[in-house]
């Protein structure tokens, strides 16, 4: 089983055969290189919820997102169940509005979109 | 498109998204002047956390709703009020709720009252965890140096000596050493190249011939 790295195993690697950083750098340097292999290699998955709110459309995606696998709606019996995506929702979408009869609605999706976590 | 397995809430929905928003649609089955003309609409179904308010006391206008058992609610949550004489909907200013403890909640009342002692229902305008979003992730932001990269910030152990080709080619570059930096880069490069980033199951079976 391969063993797994810590950032300060990597330090004391680079430390030994490159020369001396500071653990600020170092981190920084950790850090580009995830960047880089979650830009090259969309390997790592993670599952968030949030609340399905009445008359709100659009909910904020978050900054670590790169792209969406699945997205499931709660039913009635307390299970997930897979929602298929709109292709082309310029066609079907006349308007995009939320609703024509609530007005705080217009607010929530305008600057108040719910968080994922 | 999905059947219609289920009971509402979960008839017909779709989502489309956009680089920073996630819309979620659901076919428009009213026929109501509330309904617009389009084929899918905003999710305008009721929630699922309902209860009994078992004592609404209002002074000046705030209103102390007191349930029966645990609401389930948070401060911020939206919820629909009923049964009431002086408390429901239309009577109210928001229906965003401000959390006491777990089976009382406050809400603001549109003008000054004293009534007390009234009972009804409530009902969330949201479905608790109702959406459930599967993506593919940024790898998790290392921030001490105690920090493990598989479990506390995703990267598969295969990679691991990928992030340390990475930084050794890194600062050989800082030091103006190219031609180590080179070597560390392409190591890096193919480390990255060679990695199975799919876990395969068999997908056929090997029948020998007899």
């Amino acid at each position: 089983m391969a063993k797994s790295l810590t950032v300060q195993n990597i330090i004391d690697d680079v430390n030994e055969s490159v020369g001396a950083a500071s653990d600020t750098y170092m981190l920084r340097l950790i850090n580009d290189a995830l960047l880089d292999i979650s830009e090259k290699k969309q390997h790592y998955t993670k599952e968030v919820t949030t609340d399905l709110k009445t008359k709100q459309r659009w909910y904020t995606l978050s900054d670590d997102m790169i792209d969406i696998l699945r997205v499931e709606v709660l039913d009635s019996n307390g299970r997930y169940v897979m929602v298929p995506k709109l292709a082309d929702p310029h066609k079907i979408l006349k308007a995009d509005t939320d609703s024509n009869s609530a007005s705080e609605t217009f607010t929530d999706s305008s600057g108040a979109d719910d968080s994922l976590t | 498109m999905a059947t219609n397995k289920r009971t509402y809430p979960n008839d017909y929905f779709v989502y489309y998204n956009d680089d920073n928003r996630l819309a979620i649609l659901c076919q428009d089955i009213t026929s109501t002047n509330d309904s617009t003309s389009d084929k899918y609409d905003t999710f305008q179904g009721a929630g699922n956390l309902s209860g009994t308010i078992s004592d609404a006391d209002c002074s000046g206008t705030t209103i102390t709703f007191t349930c029966s058992a645990d609401h389930g609610l948070t401060t911020g949550d939206r919820v629909s009020i009923s049964g009431t004489t002086n408390f429901n909907d239309d009577n109210l200013a928001s229906q965003a709720v401000t959390v006491s403890n777990v089976n009382t909640f406050t809400m603001t009342r549109s003008s000054s009252s004293s009534d007390t002692n009234e009972t009804g229902t409530f009902t969330s305008l949201f479905v608790d965890n109702g959406i459930r979003i599967t993506y593919h992730s940024k790898y998790e932001e290392a921030t001490a140096t105690g920090n493990n990269l598989q479990s506390d910030l995703g990267l598969d152990s295969a990679l691991h000596n990928a992030v340390v080709c990475y930084v050794k080619a890194r600062l050989y570059e800082n030091d103006e050493d190219f031609q180590f930096a080179d070597y560390f880069r392409k190591m890096y490069e193919a480390k990255i190249k060679k990695f199975r980033s799919r876990r395969s199951a068999v997908r056929v079976l090997s029948v020998p011939r007899l």
